[in-house]
């Protein structure tokens, strides 16, 4: 990796290394982070070192492919009412928790399917609040969770059928989410402990149901497997280890990217703030995802009034090919 | 370019889809051929889900014909009684088709249904047309043979003859209404016009004169498909309408190309060139039914249910 300059340099400029894609970087964003850690300095105690020799560099130079707008109130606030993440203050349990609160935002709070929309992407950025001194039971993590509408899904596997090679076992899972994305500050395991990925769903497996009964467990196993893999190779389930920049162990931020085969719904974006592998403050958010203007048209037309969508598409259809064939023959003399 | 396909709820190049319109545009331009055929597995690769293939080809297909019939009609090749006839059995197989095709749907195996179908046809037509090409061939050379007039055949013998005055036939009804329905469960289950069972049918089977085999064919092929555009968008909704437009367009410019290609080819030559394309998309899928493929596991998301 090549690094310009001095650190206080490669913070005014992100480096080239990200923007390869050519892209301009949207510097607001970063300049959000830096506001709200800013804001949110003061009200935390810092223990380390200043903020500016170590804040900007790790940030990578955003790759945002849609413009980036700041969502209401995304600085607003030390007391996070501005924010569109609802943290959940204090978590029932285990001493010690609800010292360290998240506060966080969005760079988009809906998601608009336009004719030629090809993915977008969600920054989520935050910062921890702390009512006290940093505590010292472990390191600090984030993971961010951003889960689609569930689906009905049926798992079929091929099988040799007389030379052919045929559909024969089938799973049905009654609910996998559509999308499924997880960003992480560091390794999985370390951040988040086994009982408490079960207790609050992190991780894929977690949100899928079956209704098959445990005797038949064992055989379902390859099928959510297999379920999981199509699904990663389309895209729509990620595991982004690392995708979290946490700095100071308080600023955060992380890109998740949508891809463009998106399912309509509410997608549920959610914050863990964890520390040596304990949850200890979460927040939630939904952003509505939505097809707009004619695709949202053509769609509930087509599921809504079938009859009347089909005879517009053989209209439209006869149509096209009588402009499309006129007018070449009129070129053509 | 990229543009989002509402139905199949996905992002495609639109440079894609017009160069695949194109190429099959090119193909129907050369060859007089819908091209259908061609059409339905080259989306299916895309990633477009095979129903919504199927049925969003059965669309383009009413977009591609009806210019066809409307310059046959001018040039009085549309036998119309033929035509009903043919249209009859048409709208009764594709019925027919639709109930087969749901069915297996739901079962999981219209993927195979589709794929055993191209190849069961696709290798027949493609076989008869090669040995057909290259016997034709042979035959040029060794200098013409002439064929006899009038065969009289079982076709002759059934009940129910009608008169055809525009083929010149006088025929029993039934082996019309079998050819369309036959053609009619192809549309509704491959997405295709047929048109490439449906000539040859018409020539060997009831010898239709040549000059009205192409209009009457697309006269029926152009109802049969927009019928059964209505009955997937009625049973499942799979009718995608701004792909089929873009596939149109694409098509319009493509059969440009193929007109002015084929017109430079001698007939036999392009005839053989088509009956090896049909053998290797024949192939291609019988490939992908024997040989043991990569991914065992396949997705399928009930929609509304």
């Amino acid at each position: 990796m090549r690094r310009r300059g001095g650190q206080r340099a490669a913070c005014r400029t992100p480096d080239a290394q990200g923007s390869a894609g050519g892209r301009r970087p949207p510097r607001i964003a970063l300049k959000a982070v830096l506001l709200a850690g800013a804001l949110l300095a003061g009200a935390a105690v810092m223990t380390a070192a200043a903020p500016e020799s170590t804040v900007p560099p790790r940030a990578t130079p955003p790759q945002a492919s849609t413009p980036v707008r700041l969502a209401q109130g995304a600085g607003g606030g030390a007391d996070g009412s501005g924010s569109a993440f609802v943290s959940e203050g204090v978590l029932p349990g285990s001493p010690g928790k609800g010292r360290e609160r998240i506060v966080a935002d969005l760079d988009q709070n809906r998601v608009a399917i336009t004719a030629g929309f090809d993915g977008s992407e969600i920054f989520v950025f935050g910062a921890v609040k702390r009512t006290g001194p940093e505590p010292v039971s472990g390191p600090l993590g984030v993971a961010i969770t951003l889960v689609g509408p569930p689906e009905k899904i049926i798992v079929r596997k091929k099988e040799r059928v007389k030379g052919l090679w045929i559909n024969r076992d089938s799973l049905v899972i009654e609910a996998a989410p559509s999308f499924y994305a997880l960003a992480t500050s560091g390794p999985l395991e370390q951040l988040v402990a086994e009982d408490e990925r079960l207790r609050y769903r992190i991780g894929i497996r977690q949100q899928i149901f079956s209704l098959e009964g445990i005797e038949k467990a064992a055989q379902a196993a390859p099928f959510i497997e297999a379920l999981i893999r199509l699904q990663e190779k389309k895209g729509v389930y990620r595991i982004l280890e690392g995708a979290v920049q946490l700095s100071e162990a308080t600023l955060f931020h992380a890109r998740i990217p949508l891809p463009a085969n998106l399912t309509e719904g509410d997608y549920e974006a959610r914050i863990f703030l964890t520390r040596g592998g304990q949850v200890v403050d979460r927040a939630e958010t939904t952003i509505p995802v939505h097809k707009v203007g004619l695709e949202r048209w053509i769609w509930r037309l087509a599921h809504e009034h079938p009859l009347t969508y089909g005879l517009l598409a053989i209209a439209l259809a006869a149509l096209t090919g009588w402009i499309a064939a006129t007018f070449f023959a009129i070129l053509r003399r | 370019m990229q543009i989002y396909l509402p139905i199949a709820e996905m992002s495609v190049n639109v440079f894609v889809l017009l160069g695949l319109g194109g190429l099959v545009g090119v193909m129907s331009g050369m060859f007089g051929v819908g091209g259908g055929f061609l059409l339905t597995p080259l989306l299916m690769l895309l990633g477009v889900p095979s129903t919504i293939s199927v049925a969003t080809v059965a669309n383009q297909v009413v977009g591609s014909s009806v210019s066809g019939v409307l310059a046959q009609i001018r040039r009085r090749g549309v036998d119309f009684r033929m035509g009903l006839v043919l249209l009859a059995g048409g709208l009764a197989g594709a019925a027919f088709g639709m109930i087969l095709f749901e069915k297996l749907r739901r079962m999981g195996q219209a993927d195979l249904l589709i794929s055993l179908s191209y190849v069961v046809f696709l290798g027949a037509i493609g076989s008869l047309m090669l040995l057909e090409s290259l016997r034709a061939m042979v035959q040029s050379r060794k200098g013409p043979v002439r064929r006899k007039l009038h065969r009289h055949g079982l076709i002759h013998r059934l009940p129910v003859k009608i008169r055809f005055r525009t083929s010149g036939l006088y025929i029993s009804i039934f082996p019309p209404l079998l050819v369309g329905a036959g053609v009619g469960v192809l549309v509704a289950i491959m997405g295709v016009g047929g048109g490439f069972i449906m000539v040859p049918a018409m020539i060997y089977v009831l010898e239709m004169p040549t000059k009205v085999v192409i209009g009457t064919s697309l006269f029926q092929i152009t109802f049969v498909a927009a019928f059964t555009t209505i009955l997937h968008a009625v049973n499942s909704q799979s009718v995608d309408l701004v792909l089929a437009i873009f596939l149109l367009l694409g098509g319009a410019i493509g059969a440009q190309i193929g007109t002015r290609l084929g017109a430079r080819m001698p007939a036999e030559q392009l005839r053989i060139l088509l009956a090896l394309l049909v053998l290797a998309v024949c192939i291609r899928l019988g490939l992908g039914l024997v040989i043991e493929p990569d991914e065992l596991y396949s997705l399928e998301i009930v929609r509304g249910g």
